[in-house]
């Protein structure tokens, strides 16, 4: 197995982070978890994170200015927004500059454990979902 | 479940009717047939009526002058018929004494004398029976008729005398003595005619300079009596069609207090007041519509802002329900409660959201209380926090410490507050600040609140224009050009004013002033 | 995975640069070849299903209002499915009508170019006359549009971009749009997948129930599906009853609400007999 994907989750919903960080660690991935945008910056500049998930609407900063500080750190990372103020503009803007993906709340954890995987496949690296859904079958 | 729904809207309608007293601006339909019934009980006294009767004493007035000067004309004109008469009388009395003289020299003309003498006897008794109530005011009548009387019998003396002794008698001293006594009495009632003449003389003078004298009283009199009638008519009609161009000027700047009587009577300005007060009622049932018709498409645009903001509290939702499913048998049992309370409270907070919008959204009847304006505006900043996040506009709110109280409706002022902040983010780019201030008035009896934008700017040519009706800037199909109107409506209700100062290019303020609690509301129109 | 869906007035230079597209960046087709696989798949008259497109719903064409919307809505359920698979360009399906804002669909219409009479018909008419069939060809097709779903076809704001055939030449379209499908901004993604996945869902459970209903809107969201009806108010529990059997045959619906409002003009229609 390869080493586990390490993962940036960013945002001001404190439930989010509460529930998406097991839910992702399940997939063997190693996840940090921030309500503040300006230490997740800081965060990223220490350290070079494979994929970071964001919202978008946050109270000090865009998770679209989120998304050009990580790319400009290291353009292999997938950044995966999500936000609740999904609109076509907003999300193509979001394509255009550099996101991995683009996801509308509400959505459930599988949907983004699916980008994850479909994220760390893209990264050359890969995250098993089956043993997940064989768990869950059991 | 039990029906709670009448219920409640009948507690909200009582709550109303308790508050009609103080409320103002808005009317009700109790008051609309409160003050046309007002206006309708009093004594009717038309300005048709004014006219009629202004011009029948005027007409009587005028008769009763005609009617003293045909009186006065008839008395220069008896006076002169009896200066005739007396003219007449003296110069008969003349004729006689001449006759006498010629007796008494020539001993001829006695009968031409006593002739002459019966002629003005009988001028005398036929005219002074008409004109006795003139001679009584000189010399009795009788004294004159016995003069004649004497007179005469003297003559008819002479006359026997002559008929017995045929020639000289002129010369005896018998008819020197009867001469003697004639001579005196001739004078003396020739006198007496003489006088008379000059003293009917100075009458008719008097008369008619009397006559002169009502000429011009009456003349003058006809003239104030115009005047007095016509500045009666003119000030009741000039004054009330003057309160009218008022009223319909503070109905144009959309202030819809109704009118009330004023005076003691009703006349033909009670049917316009009456017809003003059932337009006012008309304009006020559109304004309304209009109110909530744009208030409808504000709660659109607010829709959508809410329903983003839902998906927070959902995705909590979501996510937390899910992992309890997904987790159930490996979690503690202090996490499942930790969780499900998460849920708990999530709801919650969705149905607060929903909440808000719904209390704007509410059509409700209007009701004036007192209110704090710096509370009302930052719940219009929370109910358009979405809007404003959208936009990554930031929002300055300041407001003076103990801001007074005015007297006011919540949702349609938050509907003005609503408009105004939404045209400032409209008007905004990414990174401008939008300034809410609210700070007394010039005078202490007042309160500002000013909305301040660093916006595009209102171009000077349209600033005039900007709080017509159906005015709009925007694209067709994104602005309905009301709200700006609507708001300048609601806060003309409000007795308040809004005023707009722009720079293009540099932005937008819009300050509204309220007066502090005790508004001219309560004081309604009067007629 | 972009998908990109043309709307023109000319159907032969539409033709022409869908396949041109299509061509070039290697996408499959969707167009009126199509309807055959669709009147296959849902069997229906092939032929009655090209008039469908074409014509409103009326008694004299022996096209009766209730056909017709099921007509379409096989269409639109048939076309939907296949954007799915993405790279795709879809043109004369009218699908820039029913495919709603989703962020990896470029929607483009293509004005002018009025070619679309006969060139043997043109020579014999006046400039004016053929403004007049042209002006009247657009009256027919708005009123198809308005009619089928609430919309103006000619109306730009439907568009992601309005290109003008008399100014632009066919070849300088085709790059133009080759480029424009590659820019990062058309590239799907989860939620537009969702928003893609959705509308095929409503229009698969309104194809449904167009079968043997009428009168339903179908709206679809993560799964869950809203079907709003109108009914008599007698009528009311067993038509839900009926939507709720039928919808509930259709695979990929999390959740389905029926949102019911009383039919009033029937209701009113009924109370006066």
């Amino acid at each position: 197995m390869s080493n586990p994907l390490e993962i940036l989750l960013l945002d001001d919903e404190a439930i989010v982070g509460k529930r998406l960080k097991p839910a992702i660690e399940k997939i063997n991935c190693n996840v940090e978890v921030f309500q503040d945008p300006q230490l997740a910056v800081e965060r990223i500049n220490e350290k070079e994170f494979d994929i970071v998930v964001t919202d978008i609407y946050m109270d000090d900063m865009d998770g679209m200015q989120v998304l050009d500080i990580v790319l400009k750190k290291s353009s292999r990372t997938k950044v995966i927004m999500i936000t609740g103020y999904a609109m076509i503009s907003l999300a193509r803007d979001a394509m255009e500059k550099g996101a991995f993906d683009f996801i509308a709340k509400p959505f459930k954890p599988d949907e983004l454990r699916v980008v994850i995987a479909k994220a760390a496949k893209a990264l050359g690296s890969s995250v098993d979902l089956n043993t997940l859904l064989k768990k869950q079958e059991r | 479940m039990p029906k709670t729904g009448p219920v409640i809207s009948e507690a909200l309608e009582n709550e109303n009717d308790s508050r009609e007293t103080s409320k103002a601006g808005y009317e009700h339909m109790g008051d609309i047939r409160k003050a046309q019934k007002e206006l309708l009980s009093r004594r009717h006294f038309s300005v048709k009526n004014q006219i009629y009767l202004g011009n029948s004493l005027l007409f009587l007035a005028a008769m009763i002058m005609v009617i003293v000067l045909i009186i006065n004309n008839d008395r220069v004109n008896n006076r002169l018929k009896f200066l005739e008469f007396v003219d007449d009388f003296s110069s008969e009395i003349l004729q006689a004494r001449r006759y006498e003289k010629n007796f008494f020299l020539y001993g001829t003309n006695l009968n031409d004398a006593i002739e002459n003498i019966h002629l003005a006897e009988s001028i005398f008794i036929t005219e002074s029976e008409q004109f006795s109530e003139l001679l009584k005011g000189q010399r009795d009548r009788q004294k004159i008729f016995a003069k004649i009387g004497v007179y005469k019998s003297l003559l008819q003396q002479l006359y026997q005398h002559e008929q017995q002794e045929k020639k000289g008698l002129h010369t005896t001293p018998f008819a020197k003595k009867i001469g003697l006594k004639l001579r005196d009495y001739g004078k003396d009632i020739l006198a007496t005619s003489n006088a008379m003449i000059n003293i009917e003389k100075k009458a008719i003078e008097k008369t008619l300079s009397h006559s002169r004298y009502i000429h011009i009283s009456s003349f003058l009199a006809l003239l104030a009596f115009l005047l007095i009638n016509t500045s009666l008519l003119v000030s009741r009609i000039y004054s009330t069609l003057n309160r009218y161009a008022t009223y319909a000027r503070r109905i144009a700047a959309g202030d819809f207090r109704l009118i009330y009587p004023r005076r003691k009577f009703r006349d033909e300005f009670t049917d316009l007041a009456v017809a003003f007060n059932e337009m006012i009622k008309e304009i006020d049932t559109r304004e309304n519509i209009l109110i909530q018709t744009h208030k409808m498409k504000a709660v659109g645009t607010l829709t959508s802002g809410i329903a983003h903001e839902l998906n927070n509290p959902l995705n909590n939702i979501m996510l937390t329900a899910h992992m309890i499913l997904e987790d159930y048998h490996d979690l503690s049992d202090e996490e499942r409660i930790d969780m499900l309370k998460d849920v708990a409270v999530e709801t919650d907070r969705s149905k607060k959201i929903i909440r808000n919008l719904l209390d704007f959204a509410r059509e409700s009847k209007s009701t004036m209380e007192s209110l704090d304006l710096s509370k009302l505006v930052a719940d219009t900043l929370h109910l358009l926090e979405n809007q404003i996040r959208f936009s990554g506009i930031g929002v300055d709110l300041q407001f003076m410490e103990n801001f007074p109280k005015i007297n006011g409706d919540v949702q349609k002022l938050q509907q003005v507050f609503v408009n105004l902040l939404l045209n400032a983010i409209d008007a905004s780019t990414k990174g401008n600040k939008i300034q809410v201030i609210g700070r007394l008035g010039d005078t202490s009896e007042s309160v500002k609140v000013s909305v301040i934008d660093h916006g595009q700017g209102i171009p000077k040519q349209i600033q005039s224009s900007i709080f017509d009706p159906f005015f709009t800037t925007k694209v067709k199909g994104q602005g309905t050009g009301l709200g700006l109107s609507v708001s300048h409506g609601i806060i003309a209700k409000h007795g308040g004013s809004i005023k707009v100062e722009s720079e293009e290019g540099s932005g937008s303020c819009f300050t509204i002033t309220f007066p502090i609690i005790n508004f001219p509301g309560i004081n309604t129109f009067t007629f | 995975m972009p998908v990109l869906i043309l709307s023109s007035e000319n159907q032969e230079r539409e033709n022409e640069i869908a396949q041109a597209i299509a061509q070039n960046l290697e996408y499959t087709s969707l167009n009126h070849e199509f309807f055959s696989e669709i009147a296959h798949k849902y069997t229906l008259d092939s032929k009655k299903l090209m008039d469908a497109m074409n014509i409103t719903p009326s008694i004299l064409k022996r096209m009766p209002s209730k056909q017709w919307y099921y007509y379409l809505s096989c269409v639109e359920a048939g076309v939907l499915d296949r954007l799915l698979e993405d790279n795709c360009v879809c043109w004369g399906l009218a699908a820039h009508l029913y495919v709603a804002v989703v962020s990896h669909v470029l929607k483009v219409r293509l004005i002018g170019g009025h070619d679309s009479i006969p060139r043997s018909d043109k020579r014999n008419m006046t400039p004016d006359e053929i403004k007049k069939i042209i002006a009247e060809q657009e009256r027919s097709r708005e009123n198809w549009s308005m009619t089928a779903y609430n919309r103006k076809e000619a109306h730009p704001g439907l568009y992601d971009m309005v290109i003008n055939l008399d100014q632009v030449q066919t070849d300088e379209v085709v790059e133009t749009l080759s480029t424009t499908m590659g820019y990062p901004r058309l590239k799907a993604m989860t939620y537009s997948i969702n928003n893609l996945t959705d509308r095929a869902l409503a229009a698969k459970v309104k194809n449904v129930l167009l079968k043997s209903l009428t009168d339903v809107q179908v709206e679809a969201q993560n799964g869950t599906v809203v079907v709003t009806t109108t009914s008599m108010k007698r009528a009311k529990s067993k038509k839900i009853d009926t939507i709720k059997k039928l919808a509930g045959q259709v695979d990929g619906i999390g959740y389905l609400e029926v949102h019911w409002n009383k039919d009033m003009l029937t209701e009113a229609a009924m109370s006066y007999r």
